[in-house]
């Protein structure tokens, strides 16, 4: 049941568009920085690390990751997520499916686990094609961390799969957020639009100084923490209250939207 | 309304959903209330003398390797040398006084109390760094992809002292240390209940000054009840309940780093700068051989001292920093001529025209009067 | 005989609307039962609470003996069903939808079957190609569903309720949409399955429909069940008639009314009509013979199933 429905996820013609668009991201990146070449000045302008991508590619990842990770990557996972059940639920499917011997539960939860997947290759196909395209137009080598110290190129090349990683699990509570939201409704477009809503409006409160005390507890709140993997030595804190964010959201929603779903009266 | 929240919760989906609402309002007030409730819940420490405390303090039997430190500042200076400040270069150290003065500064550090120091400020885009190690010291800007090297010359009696210094964090206990053995006789010491400060349990001598023409109500300082080690400090103005200026601990560790973190390498690409001493030395230098004798006197006792520096260069250094504060004081005529007052929550400074420098945690009509006996 | 589909007290209320009220259903094993009712009877309700679709307002279902909601997942292992209408993919064709249909509950299935003795039904893998050959869409299975018409997507439905064999057919109008030709075909599928053993279960609003093939009939309107039973007993709701054709109406009138104590009246066709009651045709025959009156006609009318319907409903079958 989870390998079909990971099938029908990949091979559906939304994920392709959306794969592209992704894919696109450090392309575009790539191909400015080679005609137009680097920032004069380097004075941290543009996103992290876009003054050192011609001198060393391997950052285009962390570029292109760590730009995709703000609105792209929440928007592609909101729509993955605001999908799962309302999806199904348009055209009548979902009461196919569930005429199936199916638990609700475990129909969640494997519908879920999916959009769990479908957000970490989102993050992970920016990450992988930012480090082709970056070693492809420009020169690759040991990596400077943030702190000033060398690191070699595997080793490199391993934190900007960890970044990939965390900018994937910082979406986590996004698809737990979408999933509920997806059991409210049987239109996919606007679970997903208020998903993407919440996570853009709690993005902007976030920045706002008179809810400081409350903004830990945004999903957003800790997502700027993945470039602590690149200092030396690693900041492990904010990358930890991070995943510890993330879980929260998911339990709470991953746990409404059960609540929801195992006493839904499926209609459509 | 209430209707529907009644049938919601007779309904499957309401009982179902009470698991992760419990959750929720189980995490948001975690997340909420957890810092009250760690300073609220006391340690059980056994009771100390404010005595006891000052004595383990100045004398710590355990040192602090490496952790992060906290300083925030809300001292209410004028808007307009806030703005002026902040309009300079933002990167650097420069940045960072800057961000020290208005806003607030976390730092991790890791030192081996022999002759490496490393302190690091992480921000959301980079991070600068000090690498401090045997004569050499670099400053690392991430955001301007600069190394700058102060290069110390060997043999000197200023290098070991550099030395020393650097290897040094500008901790909590150096602030504590300058207040406690120079305790003012004006202030009431007791020992407030105990807290966790970076996570250790600590005593807390809380000092009150009995001038009431002192702008300070409060010096809080929090003792590590195991080693001694001062954690924190935290300065509040009178009739204030929140710290205008604080210096604390939020991790520590007693064991000793790896010597990794202290080394560091110009990395390819970089900006390299160096920076002599002389060249940090000069301006002061400069302004000592030119001004006549400086004379430097105290009016008043305790926390409502005045110091008074007298014989300063007549034009104090033309840098952002002074010139941004000249601009957003206000001018004044004293007993003693003409100058500019700078008023924050918890001091008060003169400038004075004529390369007098008066400060102290006074008002500014205090400040004035006691010039005028002066 | 073991009832397969049970029901007590059964109901549902969206609000303050009561959909479905009360209804005992009882369906025993083997037959092929036929929920007859009006649109907006409650007939797609009652059939959503018994795939455990929606949950019950009050009342209990047994659905191969398990507990519904409760144990849903476990009874439907046996059981097919086309629910109101198709719910296919687009982009999919007939053989890849039939294939991603079976792959859910697979586990749940597996699970099932374990705990069955060798030889007691049921299996593992789907039957896709004899499902698509069943509905007629074996030749083109391969062909995206958005090309097909609705009766192929009503066909390609139940092609998903029969991808195994199962003990229970549940079909909610499956002849939606169907031409006049897939209609007796899907008449004669049924009646082949359960020549098979399959217990069907079907609701229509069309009474002539499934005249021909139901054993069982449960009429329901307003949501309330107005009659359950074997088709016959329906039928039985109704007196018999006689309609009587002589030489002389009058005198056969009178004759009928004095000696038999019957209230006769005419047709249109100026046959005289009346409930049979208790009287014995021949006897009818010989007496009206016997006082010289010509009898050309004399017929016992059963009643029609919608006569019948009429009768219980106040309301034609066939209102959509």
């Amino acid at each position: 049941m989870f390998l079909e429905e990971l099938g029908y996820v990949l091979k559906r013609r939304r994920t392709l568009v959306s794969f592209a668009l992704l894919a696109a991201i450090p392309i575009f990146l790539g191909v400015v920085l080679d005609i137009v070449g680097s920032p004069g000045g380097g004075h941290g302008q543009g996103p992290a690390f876009f003054d050192k991508v011609t001198h060393n590619g391997v950052f285009l990842g962390f570029t292109a990751v760590l730009t995709a990770q703000l609105i792209i990557i929440p928007l592609i996972v909101s729509i993955a997520a605001g999908d799962t059940i309302a999806g199904e639920a348009t055209d009548g499917k979902l009461r196919y499916l569930l005429s199936a011997p199916v638990s609700r539960t475990r129909l969640l939860a494997m519908k879920s686990l999916v959009a769990l997947v479908y957000a970490t290759a989102a993050a992970l196909t920016v990450v992988l094609v930012g480090l082709i395209v970056g070693s492809a137009l420009f020169p690759i080598g040991p990596v400077v961390t943030l702190s000033g110290t060398q690191i070699s190129l595997l080793d490199g090349i391993w934190r900007l799969l960890l970044v990939g990683l965390l900018a994937a699990a910082s979406t986590f509570s996004i698809v737990a957020v979408g999933v509920f939201a997806s059991t409210l409704t049987d239109s996919t477009i606007g679970a997903a639009a208020v998903t993407f809503g919440a996570v853009i409006i709690l993005s902007i409160l976030d920045g706002i100084p008179q809810l400081a005390h409350i903004a830990p507890l945004f999903l957003t709140h800790y997502w700027q923490t993945s470039i602590d993997l690149m200092r030396s030595p690693v900041v492990w804190s904010g990358i930890l209250k991070n995943l510890l964010e993330q879980a929260g959201w998911m339990v709470v929603f991953f746990g409404a939207a059960w609540a929801r779903f195992t006493t839904k009266d499926v209609l459509s | 309304m209430s209707n529907a929240v009644s049938r919601l919760f007779n309904s499957r989906f309401g009982v179902r959903l009470a698991l992760p609402a419990v959750v929720a309002v189980g995490a948001v007030g975690t997340a909420l209330a957890y810092p009250q409730v760690v300073s609220a819940s006391s340690p059980t420490l056994a009771s100390k003398t404010p005595a006891q405390l000052i004595e383990s303090a100045l004398r710590p039997t355990g040192r602090i390797y490496s952790g992060t430190i906290v300083e925030t500042s809300g001292l209410g200076l004028p808007t307009s040398f806030v703005n002026q400040l902040s309009g300079g270069s933002a990167s650097g150290l420069s940045g960072l006084l800057t961000q020290a003065l208005t806003s607030g500064v976390t730092a991790n550090f890791w030192t081996n109390h022999a002759s490496s120091l490393r302190i690091q400020v992480p921000s959301t885009s980079g991070e600068f760094d000090l690498y401090a190690s045997a004569g050499s010291v670099w400053e690392w800007d991430s955001t301007t992809n600069t190394a700058t090297n102060l290069r110390l010359p060997s043999g000197t009696k200023a290098v070991s002292r550099a030395r020393s210094t650097a290897s040094t964090p500008p901790s909590p206990s150096v602030i504590a240390d300058a207040l406690l053995s120079h305790l003012p006789a004006g202030a009431t010491v007791t020992v407030n209940s105990p807290e966790y400060v970076a996570g250790q349990p600590a005593y807390v001598l809380n000092l009150a000054p009995n001038d009431p023409s002192s702008l300070i109500g409060g010096v809080r300082i929090a003792v590590d009840a195991s080693t001694g080690n001062v954690l924190g400090v935290w300065i509040t103005p009178r009739g204030s309940s929140s710290a205008a200026f604080a210096v604390y601990y939020s991790a520590v560790s007693f064991t000793a780093p790896s010597s990794s973190v202290f080394s560091f390498s110009v990395p390819s690409g970089a900006t390299v700068k160096t920076l002599k001493p002389g060249a940090v030395m000069a301006p002061v230098t400069r302004g000592a051989t030119t001004a006549p004798a400086v004379t430097h006197k105290s009016i008043g006792t305790g926390f409502s001292t005045v110091e008074v520096v007298t014989g300063l260069p007549r034009r104090p250094a033309s840098s952002s920093l002074m010139s941004g504060l000249l601009g957003s004081g206000t001018k004044v005529t004293t007993a003693i001529g003409q100058g500019t007052v700078v008023t924050t929550s918890v001091a008060t400074v003169f400038i004075g025209n004529n390369g007098t420098l008066a400060f102290g945690a006074v008002p500014q009509s205090v400040l004035l009067a006691d010039l005028g006996q002066g | 005989m073991a009832e397969l589909i049970a029901t007590s007290g059964l109901s549902k209320s969206y609000g303050e609307k009561l959909a479905v009220d009360s209804v005992d259903l009882s369906v025993p094993e083997g037959a092929v039962y036929g929920f007859l009712g009006p649109n907006g009877s409650g007939k797609t309700t009652t059939i959503r609470m018994l795939l455990g679709l929606i949950f019950p307002t009050a009342g209990e279902i047994e659905l191969l003996g398990h507990p519904v909601p409760k144990e849903t997942t476990r009874a439907l292992v046996d059981v097919g069903a086309v629910v109101e209408g198709p719910g296919l993919y687009p982009t999919l064709s007939a053989r890849r939808y039939l294939q991603r249909m079976s792959r859910y509950g697979r586990s749940e299935r597996r699970r099932a079957l374990a705990t069955r003795a060798p030889g007691d039904g049921g299996q593992l893998a789907p039957d896709i190609d004899a499902a698509l050959e069943m509905v007629g869409l074996a030749k083109v299975g391969n062909r995206k569903v958005k090309a097909y018409s609705l009766g192929m997507k009503q066909r390609l439905s139940l092609a998903n309720a029969l991808l195994y064999p199962r003990r229970v057919l549940i079909l909610d109008e499956p002849t939606n949409g169907m031409d006049p030709q897939g209609i007796v075909e899907m008449r004669e599928l049924i009646i082949k399955l359960a020549a098979q053993g399959t217990t069907v279960f079907v609701s229509s609003h069309i009474l002539s429909e499934i005249e021909q093939l139901c054993t069982h009939v449960g009429v329901i309107q307003h949501g309330r069940l107005l009659f359950q039973g074997e088709i016959g007993e329906l039928r039985g709701q109704l007196p018999a008639r006689l309609s009587i054709g002589t030489s002389d109406q009058v005198a056969a009138r009178e004759l009928l009314r004095s000696r038999f104590g019957l209230q006769p009246s005419t047709d249109d066709a100026g046959l005289l009509t009346m409930d049979r009651a208790s009287v014995a045709i021949e006897e009818i025959a010989s007496a009206l013979v016997g006082a010289g009156i010509g009898l050309y006609r004399l017929a016992e009318d059963r009643p029609t199933l919608e006569e019948a319907f009429v009768a219980l409903t106040g309301e034609a079958s066939d209102v959509s």
